[in-house]
């Protein structure tokens, strides 16, 4: 009886075994200077396979699902209309978040999605719908390898230079129960286990993410959102200005580095 | 309304004849196991796929009775044998609320 029961362990283990070699491999950090590493860097081996192979990847249902709304179907209106073909489009995602003259505020890449959208006759209303994060992971795929492109025209620097100001602010203010700032883990603990997770220099080049956790995509809105329920700070609606402060910040901390696309994060 | 569900079907390997390829079906269905509250505390009825079927050229090759412990998205592998004439591998799916689907690719040689 007892052989048996161990037999049939065995056979369990050797059809589990192909998915599970790669997971077994233990996750090793990169040597040299962490300070620099995208997100990328921090995946398990066995995320890292998933990524990076579509048939697997869950951000390809996403991505099938823009690929449709961007040529959209007869009679309905649709990204091409106005945009054309979304190769054309390379650059987009690298110029969010940008300050909008007409809103008077700072607007990310899925602001302007919900924007475009309103001139449709079915308007998206919430920045976590799935087409503003499929169209999001789409123009962020397109835009893969560039770099951000942060900066502003001369007429709005002075407002802009102050909410890009008030995002370094927000980056190195205490906050919440845990009384932390982003600067005590993404700056000077990275590489450090916090739970079951590696600190990463949080470098947002990978948005938006399909997280585990989440078991969906989300967009850089709703990971910094997360973050401030993880230090139990009171989490700012969606949209909020600091959130698009913080991202103005993160994404000119992160200068030089190049967009990913979208990511698998844990 | 609830917005449609996502579902990629992918075939993977080399499609020759008597060959074996692996189809790879996911699907971005918010699996509520029924256990889980909404942000008011008011339980979520439980909203599953609970069947799969899965037909090569209209004949039943794969038939799944899924459970709560299923992650989301929904990701189902399985073996196709490649038949001589090609064909259409079909994989229709169906949840608690009544919701289905269906989603195919065809079987280039």
């Amino acid at each position: 009886m007892l052989r048996s029961s161990f037999l049939s362990l065995l056979f369990c283990g050797s059809l589990a075994s192909s998915a599970q070699t790669v997971a077994s491999e233990a996750f090793k950090l990169p040597s040299g200077p962490l300070n620099q590493l995208s997100g990328q860097a921090f995946l398990s081996p066995s995320l890292k396979a998933m990524q990076s192979d579509a048939s697997t990847n869950p951000i390809s249902l996403w991505l099938e699902q823009a690929r449709s709304l961007w040529t959209g179907t007869a009679g309905q209106a649709s990204c091409a209309q106005c945009h054309g073909a979304v190769e054309t489009m390379r650059e987009a995602a690298t110029h969010f978040p940008k300050w909008s003259v007409k809103q008077q505020k700072l607007i990310n890449l899925e602001d302007q999605i919900l924007t475009c959208s309103e001139r449709t006759l079915r308007p998206l209303k919430s920045l976590e719908n799935t087409e503003v994060l499929s169209l999001s992971a789409l123009l962020h795929l397109s835009s893969a390898g560039l770099p951000f492109q942060i900066s502003a025209q001369e007429e709005i620097k002075q407002q802009w230079q102050v909410e890009l100001n008030a995002g370094a602010k927000l980056f190195t203010t205490r906050m919440g129960r845990m009384n932390l700032a982003c600067t005590h883990c993404h700056d000077l603990n990275i590489g450090k286990t916090m739970r079951a997770d590696v600190i990463s220099p949080g470098h947002p080049t990978g948005f938006p993410i399909f997280k585990l956790s989440w078991q969906s995509m989300g967009s850089i809105d709703r990971r910094l959102r997360a973050c401030y329920s993880g230090v139990q700070a009171e989490v700012p609606a969606p949209g909020s200005p600091e959130l698009r402060q913080l991202e103005l910040f993160l994404k000119s901390r992160a200068q030089g580095m190049p967009i990913e696309g979208p990511s698998l994060r844990r | 309304m609830s917005s449609p569900i996502l579902t990629r079907l992918a075939l993977t390997g080399q499609v020759k004849a008597g060959g074996n390829i692996e189809a790879r079906w996911s699907a971005a269905h918010p699996m509520d196991s029924g256990f889980r509250v909404d942000d008011s505390g008011r339980r979520i009825p439980k909203n599953i796929i609970h069947t799969v079927r899965a037909y090569l050229n209209d004949r039943l090759i794969m038939e799944a009775d899924l459970g709560t412990a299923m992650t989301s998205p929904v990701y189902l592998a399985f073996p196709v044998l490649v038949p001589a004439e090609g064909g259409i591998v079909k994989v229709i799916w169906q949840d608690d609320s009544g919701q289905m689907g269906e989603t195919q690719q065809r079987l280039v040689i």
